[in-house]
């Protein structure tokens, strides 16, 4: 089983519209899905249209008392399940903290779910916080939408220090260019400088495009509903490039 | 989840009862081709499970399914491999090859079918259940598919809706025509095809009754593993997965042990004629299945060795494929040929009529308890004998020797197995295992270090080995000899295991006539 996570500092930069779209594309190919909804506000869960609210809610779930799978939804694909969003979540960091070792915690509950799936998709709210740092330990790699501008520089040491830091060699740092406006030189400027300066960035890039805010209304992943639309091919692209690295 | 489908009830009147409680969202009728497979000795059938490949216009799919639960065990894109580890992910290739291990899948049957999709839906537009009615013809493979099978309503359980699976299967229930399915349809399936499951397993599993004489029981034996090597000898020629050869070998191991030890409940010209012949069979098998051995452990045997030595020594693996591959065929001609079909069939005449013998030793008229009996009380005493001697210095002919002679033990245990109290029996077995095994080890790395030596010299000679190769050889030889030597070191103990004084005790009560008596004069007594 291999985690992976969407992960960045800031919202808005196309963390769940990556996850959701990256997950589907591994159900179809026929991999045991399963997406985790770790964000309070819960738009992974909205887009598979299961209802936010958790049997039990985050305490029992951290506490150890209930089984993890117990929380787990079908969604409306085949191989792709669900872990909900849930409000009580919102206390998911004060919870891991009265743990001796909150950040194994995300790690051990994933345990019992190795055989079960192929791969796991933590989809992350924003902002550095407990629930991050509990990320680190579980995942295999981060995926790392970035917007180009002048600013990504920085984002992009800020995660290589983060990583050396908590001497976490062993996770990959997937990082891709998101929201990418063709017609915007800065965009271009930015993504060329980088590509020299971290060669190891992926080559996709997801283009800003209208259908992607589509989801919201049809509820359902791009890669379904607009399956040959340019933002759904670069999906298709970059989940064929993290797909390579993370069984290489 | 299945139900059977009787009648004319079509998939509209059983979706338009369940709009009762969902939304029916109906999908494009599909047709689907699916192929099942299972091993030969039907692993997967005996673990409750199945796996397929569904063919659907372009596209294919394999699947591996838990037939009670219908849970999906792994799939994938693409068409099944012959082997576990053709599957991916690796996760799915390691669970799969825990249940049917070096085993192929054959396919069994093809079955064509046209399937009515359906999603229900709550009131919220999410997909609870997945229903679909399926029209489905069968056939064998390579056959038109053209036999009827019960047309089935399936149901699919979306995870954490359980409830509302609940309710569609209290729908369905309620109708006329429809049946829940007790088994999945795959019972069906291999029924219409004249498959019978779990009709081939490599055990003996022969009744004989209390008091049968001694020639019947022998006959009786040797005719089911005359029937195991007959069953195995098409996919041994055909290579299709080692245990074929494996499970042939075995069969003959035993018979020719049944000639050995039973020789005086066999008449003297029998054995004249049939001896060679099972010995010439044993031989032209052996250099097969020793590089067989070797593969399935080569991975084994390499982990020790560092990561660069095992790159070195790629070429070797090779070259024990290589071999394996021209000894085959030469195994493969050798049973194709006449001599061995005359053999089987000249042997099972000769296993239809009742031996009779003049011979003053012919034991073949006394029931076969006794004389087998103190046969096994024989061979144990000779193993007794052997493992007494060993000290740290002998040979390792020496060990081999107690090996040879634990095998015939258990053979003729399990030979006239069901004679015995099964419980005391199987207890021994178990004991005599663990022994076994570790001679087994010992042996497999004596023979195995030496043949190193040979391939290293087969490999200079075709110029297949570097010398950075060789040296690796050098090395592998060396943890082979290191593994070997904790096996030896491990004998003492287990040998002295075997033969602690209880198990001694529970052999004499169990196979010494006089003792059973005794012991049931005691019963009666008490
Ligand atoms: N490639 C894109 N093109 C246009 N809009 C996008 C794209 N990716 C995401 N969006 C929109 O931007 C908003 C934030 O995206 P989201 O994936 O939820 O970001 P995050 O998870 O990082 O907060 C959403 O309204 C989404 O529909
Ligand atoms: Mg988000």
């Amino acid at each position: 089983m291999k985690v992976i996570a969407t992960y960045n500092i800031k919202g808005g930069v196309g963390k769940t519209a990556a996850a959701v779209n990256l997950s589907w594309l591994a159900a179809r190919s026929g991999l045991r899905t399963l997406v985790w909804d770790l964000d309070p506000q819960g738009a992974a869960t909205f887009y598979f249209r299961v209802q936010p609210k958790v049997r039990g809610g985050g305490k029992n779930l951290v506490k150890g008392s209930s089984r993890i799978s117990d929380f787990i939804k079908g969604t409306d694909y085949e191989n792709l399940d669900l872990m909900p969003a849930d409000f009580s979540y919102r206390n998911l960091d004060i919870r891991l903290d009265q743990k001796k070792n909150p950040t194994k915690r995300l790690k051990k509950l994933l345990a019992p779910l190795k055989a079960d799936y192929d791969l796991v998709v933590l989809d992350c709210p924003p902002s550095i916080s407990l629930v991050s740092e509990s990320v680190f330990f579980a995942a295999d790699a981060l995926v790392v939408p970035v917007i180009p501008t002048t600013l990504s520089q920085r984002t992009l040491e800020q995660l290589y220090g983060f990583r050396s830091d908590r001497k976490l060699d062993g996770l990959k740092l997937l990082i891709f260019f998101s929201l990418v406006d063709r017609r915007k030189k800065l965009h271009h400027e930015v993504m060329a400088e980088i590509a020299v300066q971290h060669p190891e960035v992926l080559k996709t890039h997801i283009p800003n495009a209208s259908q992607v805010e589509r989801m919201g209304i049809y509820k359902k992943p791009i890669c379904d509903f607009a399956g040959s639309c340019d933002a759904a091919q670069a999906y298709e692209e970059l989940w064929a490039e993290i797909k390579k690295i993370l069984w290489r | 989840m299945e139900f059977i489908l009787e009648g004319q009830a079509g998939s509209k009147a059983i979706f338009v009862e369940l709009a009762t409680r969902f939304t029916v969202l109906p999908g494009k009728p599909r047709t689907v081709t699916r192929t099942l497979f299972d091993t030969f000795d039907w692993r997967l059938y005996a673990a409750g499970q199945r796996l397929e490949e569904m063919g659907e216009g372009e596209s294919v799919r394999a699947e591996w399914v838990e037939n009670a639960s219908g849970k999906v065990l792994g799939s994938m894109n693409g068409p099944v491999g012959r082997m576990a580890n053709n599957w991916q992910p690796a996760s799915v290739a390691g669970a799969l090859a825990r249940t049917i291990k070096m085993r192929a899948l054959l396919p069994l049957a093809v079955v064509n079918t046209i399937l009515w999709p359906a999603d229900l839906l709550d009131e919220r537009e999410k997909t609870v259940v997945r229903v679909s009615v399926e029209i489905s013809k069968t056939g064998a493979i390579g056959a038109k598919a053209a036999k009827e099978i019960p047309s089935v309503v399936r149901l699919s359980a979306v995870r954490g809706y359980h409830k509302a699976f609940e309710q569609t299967i209290a729908v369905l229930a309620g109708l006329p025509g429809l049946t829940r399915a007790e088994h999945s349809t795959l019972d069906s399936v291999l029924l219409a095809n004249g498959r019978t499951p779990l009709d081939y397993s490599s055990k003996i599993n022969i009744k004989l009754s209390p008091g049968v004489l001694a020639e019947k029981a022998v006959r009786k034996v040797l005719g089911r593993l005359v029937e195991i090597m007959a069953a195995n000898h098409d996919g041994t020629v055909a290579n299709i997965d080692s245990e074929f050869l494996h499970d042939f070998r075995v069969a003959v191991r035993r018979t020719r042990s049944m000639l050995g030890q039973m020789n005086a409940s066999i008449p003297a010209a029998t054995l004249k004629q049939f001896r060679p012949e099972f010995d010439w069979l044993g031989a032209v098998t052996g250099p097969t299945r020793d590089l067989d051995v070797y593969i399935l452990k080569f991975d084994d045997y390499v982990i020790p060795l560092d990561e660069k030595v095992r790159r070195d020594l790629a070429p070797l693996r090779k070259h024990i494929f290589r071999r394996q591959h021209q000894e085959q065929l030469n195994l493969a001609r050798a049973i194709s040929a006449k001599r061995y079909r005359e053999l089987i069939f000249d042997w099972k005449k000769a296993l239809c009529s009742s031996w009779k013998s003049g011979s003053e030793n012919w034991r073949g008229g006394d029931p076969a308890e006794a004389v087998a009996g103190q046969r096994i009380l024989k061979i144990l005493k000779r193993a007794l004998r052997q493992g007494k001697t060993l000290t740290d210095d002998s040979p390792a002919s020496a060990v081999h020797e107690l090996r040879i002679t634990c095998k015939k033990l258990r053979y003729m245990m399990e030979f006239f197995k069901s004679l015995f109290p099964a419980a005391e029996i199987d207890e021994l077995t178990g004991a005599l295992k663990e022994l076994q095994d570790n001679l087994g080890d010992f042996q497999d790395y004596e023979v195995h270090r030496a043949e190193l030596y040979k391939f290293a010299d087969e490999m200079v000679l075709l110029k297949t080995a570097r010398p950075r190769t060789l040296l690796g050889i050098g090395q592998l030889a060396e943890s082979l000899a290191e593994r070997q030597r904790l096996a030896r070191a491990d004998l003492g103990r287990r040998f002295a295991e075997f033969a602690a004084k209880k198990n001694i005790v529970r052999f004499r009560t169990l196979f010494e006539p006089s003792k059973r008596s005794l012991l049931d004069e005691g019963d009666r007594n008490l």
